[in-house]
């Protein structure tokens, strides 16, 4: 098989399949969530919801397989080198991570199957992304013909994929915080804060998720005052008003999508990002506590942190070999160095009185728009050194100087009201 | 500042300096100001990212001052006035630096103290109510109380847990003077380093008041602490490692010589001094007699590329000759930059050389290699100025590397990167070349040329001009730019880098845990207490603790477990206990 075919196979063969595996995955993991937890708050003995669920984990492990013969293959066809020389392979390579981390650490590890529908959406995200980014399979250029090449993009791929199961997390717990607040201030006021997560009730992990395991027999009724998990699930998915934030959440990544000038993805990503919003409401009463979902977004992040660092210190080593010169400020460094800082801060705010918590997830958000903007923007628009995507296209900076203005008010805007809102009530 | 108390409370209406030097070290030593001060870094540097940075690419922030691309004049010259296209030289970024580092300094003074007096005398302090401690278990065991805290005390030091020296015999209970002393002495480096550890993404929780420790204790306890050195320690490396890594820039800045030269392959090459190079950046403390002397020709460049005219190979064959006169052959690669005499030489980038000939009559009046630049489109640009004939002469020169001739005879292009047929495509202009202005070595100013005519070449031919001068393309060869750097920084960035990860790992994972273990003694038997908390990574602590106990458990209750054997064998469970 030549070469050229082999690069065809990876491409519409492989590729495909694993989106449409991690699709169905998606769909069944959410169904599970949604239907089988409506179940056993009432007690009754699960049912229709398991055996989607083990499906939904048998397309997971499918469309693995066939990701990993698609990146193969790919390796192959452009002559045996790793899989990671342009946008198309690391974006490849990224949602092949997610998944993985989805299906070992979080359901094997960590026990939280119920998370992976929103994991296999970030994956499906970058793998859209990857489709609109394709490149043929070529060798690499010179410059990339080195052990650091593996090194340096290695460890900067595995760092970006743990950011965007961070950022699930991240996510996930700002609408459960935002729930359980809500629930939380129309109780008395002895109980308020109590119920609310993260940072303020060091401690009190998952004493108020009501999909913990059935050694919490007792559920609500003595603190909440509510009569059992159902209603205070139910009370959870009350509270918050799904509409503005599909709206926002959408209208976020059409302008991002946008800058593809891909008529593809700017329908199917936010189109995709929309499902997960509207998952993440209806399976509010499913999701872990606030204070679960942001422990495991720090640990998360804290788990690539060092990686990232690693990653550019690396990036500065081959830099120096290759360039002469470790450090130069080409837009992409200045990009990896922004999305390094911001998550120092997000790791900083952590340990901040009054910005824990949800100001901290705030942080965490800016940070990972920021690696996002760093992958995508600089990339695509703005020449350096590092363009790997192919043909740069115009450059609009003021989108980019726009976005400065917004991060850095956004940043000002979540410290600021952190500030005012101690308790965060 | 002799100020009473009330006039203290307000502040004076207008602070003098002192009070505003204090006032702004205080707003400072604030992690909120810290986070901000990030935040505007990082502001600043996604400025960096998305307006064209002189430093790096001068030409695009020409062109947005010119208005030809970019936002607009006007947008590009506010731009300009804010010192946007040189974010990491403007004098703002470096009062912000400056500011980040002095909020640095701040926080980790005292942090510097904490941790030596934690290092020194710390010790965890005593837990007043085990009962109310996260974690609890009891082990029932038959040994005597103290015997038993004796084989706790040995498992817990096994564990690598830090004991308190002064733990209370069973039969003194009583607190002494020096045990109330010692028992204050934590307190300090606790708050020091609940204010202090925020810097360093410490959740800190506390356990107890410090006064606790005074408490008469009720009963015999043992208390260990573990994690408190590495994880303050580790982000104390990290942190520190930033004034290494800003010595190592600055100094870099000061003593680095960096010099970029191209030169011809089979020409005479360059000699490493102060004035052999294009462009040279060097630093202030560079010193002419600073360079190493030697010379390097160029004997051979290889490129080559796929079918799809991408490069897959460059590589150059030199000729080293040292300043001491030996002489050596390398090859140098992408990657793979030469070290002469402690200069690194890179191979920066290539183009072709066209060799000009223009004559006038029997004086030549310009002959030597142009160094083209690429333009896009297989297309490379170069110029001639020839000043010495009247009127002055400028060429302007393309060059297609690939353009054989199509079926009409006329040549035709083929964007193909090698020079198979070669064609020099030239404009001929005569008048002023200017040079009463700046201008690049590859550009002509035409303001105030006329054009006399244009042509194309073929490598070996020449043409006539209107005016009875001939240009000649004489050859075509290629150049290779060399980047001649050293930086006697480099050791220490780099040492500064791995300080940073080696600090950042137990900073982020190793977590300050407390385990506290009472016994007493009902009816014979001893019920032993343990108590565990972990002021970060709860959830680590909470795999921990249980395997704390079971090792306990093994130590303590082997009688129960057997009954038959009274005596066991120390050794076997102490292989046990030690992982």
């Amino acid at each position: 098989m030549t070469e050229t075919q082999l690069a065809e196979l990876s491409r519409t063969l492989f590729f495909p399949w694993t989106f449409l595996l991690y699709a169905a995955a998606m769909v069944a993991s959410f169904y599970r969530l949604a239907f089988t937890q409506v179940d056993r708050a009432r007690d009754e003995r699960p049912r229709a919801g398991v055996a989607v669920g083990r499906l939904g984990v048998a397309f997971t492990v499918a469309g693995l397989g066939t990701h990993l013969a698609s990146i193969v293959t790919r390796s192959i066809a452009a002559g045996g080198r790793v899989p990671l020389g342009n946008m198309y392979e690391y974006s490849s390579a990224m949602g092949f991570g997610v998944v993985l981390i989805a299906l070992v650490v979080v359901h094997g590890r960590l026990r939280r199957p119920e998370l992976n529908g929103f994991l296999l959406m970030g994956a499906l995200v970058m793998m859209g992304s990857a489709l609109v980014l394709y490149a043929p399979a070529e060798p690499l250029m010179p410059a990339l013909q080195t052990h650091w090449l593996k090194i340096h993009t290695f460890s900067m791929m595995i760092a970006s994929t743990i950011f965007i199961v961070a950022f699930v997390f991240t996510g996930l717990y700002l609408i459960r915080d935002l729930a359980e607040r809500r629930v939380a201030s129309t109780l008395d006021a002895s109980h308020r804060g109590s119920t609310v997560g993260a940072a303020y009730a060091p401690g009190a992990l998952d004493e108020h998720d009501p999909a913990a395991p059935e050694d919490r027999p007792e559920g609500y009724e003595d603190d909440a005052g509510l009569a059992d998990r159902h209603l205070y699930g139910r009370a959870l998915r009350d509270a918050v008003n799904p509409v503005p934030i599909v709206i926002g959440a959408t209208a976020l990544t059409v302008a991002y999508a946008l800058l593809f000038n891909n008529p593809v993805a700017t329908a199917v990503a936010p189109a995709l990002i929309a499902l997960g919003v509207v998952a993440a409401w209806w399976t509010l009463p499913a999701l872990p506590s606030a204070a679960t979902l942001d422990s495991l977004a720090y640990r998360t992040t804290a788990f690539a942190f060092p990686i990232l660092t690693f990653g550019v210190i690396a990036g500065a080593v081959w830099a120096e070999q290759s360039w002469g010169r470790y450090w130069g400020w080409d837009p992409k460094e200045t990009g990896a160095f922004l999305a390094w800082i911001a998550y120092a801060g997000y790791l900083h705010s952590r340990a901040t009185r009054g910005l824990r918590g949800r100001g901290a997830a705030g942080i965490g958000v800016v940070a990972f728009l920021l690696l996002m903007f760093t992958y995508y923007a600089v990339n695509l628009w703005i020449t350096g050194l590092h363009s790997y995507a192919g043909a740069a296209t115009s450059n609009p900076p003021w989108i980019g100087i726009a976005g400065a203005l917004i991060v850095y008010g956004l940043v000002k805007a979540v410290t600021a009201r952190a500030a005012t809102d101690p308790v965060g009530g | 500042m002799t100020e009473p108390a009330p006039a203290r409370a307000r502040g004076p209406l207008i602070p003098g300096p002192v009070e505003t030097v204090v006032s702004l070290w205080r707003w400072l030593r604030r992690m909120r100001t810290a986070l901000h001060l990030l935040a505007a870094l990082g502001a600043a540097t996604l400025l960096a990212t998305v307006v064209p940075q002189r430093p790096n690419v001068a030409d695009t922030v020409a062109q947005w001052l010119d208005g030809t691309a970019g936002p607009g004049q006007l947008p590009a010259r506010l731009l300009d006035a804010v010192g946007a296209y040189d974010v990491f030289g403007a004098p703002w970024f470096l009062v912000l630096l400056a500011l980040l580092f002095t909020s640095l300094t701040s926080c980790l003074i005292p942090r510097y103290r904490a941790y030596w007096r934690l290092v020194r005398r710390g010790r965890p302090p005593r837990s007043r109510n085990l009962a109310r401690q996260p974690h609890v278990a009891t082990i029932d065991t038959d040994q005597p109380a103290a015997e038993a805290l004796a084989a706790v005390r040995d498992v817990l030091t096994r564990r690598r847990f830090r004991l308190r020296a002064d733990d209370a015999p069973p039969d003194a209970v009583v607190p002494t003077r020096s045990d109330a002393r010692v028992g204050v002495a934590p307190a300090p480096a606790d708050l020091a380093d609940s204010r202090a550890g925020a810097h360093a993404g410490v959740e800190h929780a506390a356990v107890g008041a410090p006064g606790a420790d005074l408490a008469t204790p009720a009963r015999p306890q043992v208390a260990a602490e573990r994690g408190h050195l590495s994880r303050e320690g580790g982000s104390l490396v990290f942190h520190t490692a930033f004034y290494l890594l800003l010595i190592g820039v600055v100094v870099g800045k000061l003593t680095t010589f960096t010099g970029q030269v191209g030169i011809v392959e089979g020409e005479p090459g360059f000699t490493d001094t102060s004035v052999a190079y294009w462009v040279k950046d060097a630093g202030r403390w560079w010193g002419a007699d600073d360079h190493a002397g030697f010379q390097l020709d160029l004997d051979r460049f290889d490129v080559d590329w796929t079918g799809a005219a991408q490069p897959v190979l460059f590589r150059s064959d030199v000729r080293i000759r040292h300043a001491d006169g030996r002489t050596q052959q390398r090859t140098t690669v992408i990657n793979d930059p030469l070290v002469v005499d402690g200069m690194k030489v890179h191979m920066l980038d290539w183009g072709y050389a066209a060799r000009v000939i223009v004559r006038d009559g029997d004086d030549v009046a310009h002959d030597g290699w142009i160094h083209m630049t690429a333009v896009g489109g297989g297309v490379w640009r170069g110029a001639v100025k020839a000043p010495g004939v009247q009127p002055q002469i400028g060429l302007e020169l393309h060059l297609f590397p690939d353009a054989p001739e199509g079926p009409d005879g006329r040549p035709v292009p083929t964007g193909w990167p090698g020079a198979r047929a070669p064609l020099l495509l030239y404009t001929v202009w005569a008048g002023d070349l200017r040079f009463d202005r700046v201008q690049g070595v590859n550009d002509l100013d035409t303001t105030a040329m006329r054009e006399l005519s244009h042509g194309g070449l073929r490598p070996g031919f020449q043409a006539e001009l209107p005016t009875g001068a001939t240009v000649a393309f004489a050859d075509l060869r290629r150049w290779v730019g060399f980047q001649v750097s050293r930086r006697p920084t480099d050791p220490l960035l780099l040492a500064a880098a791995a300080l940073l990860l080696v600090g950042l790992i137990p900073a982020l994972y190793a977590y300050r845990r407390r385990v506290w273990v009472e016994a007493a003694e009902i009816d014979g038997s001893t019920r032993i207490i343990v108590a565990g908390h972990a002021l970060q990574r709860p959830q680590a602590f909470e795999e921990e603790f249980p395997t704390i106990v079971a090792a306990l458990r093994r130590r303590l209750e082997p009688d129960r477990a057997g009954r038959s054997g009274r005596d066991p064998d120390p050794d076997a469970s102490r292989e046990v206990v030690s992982p």
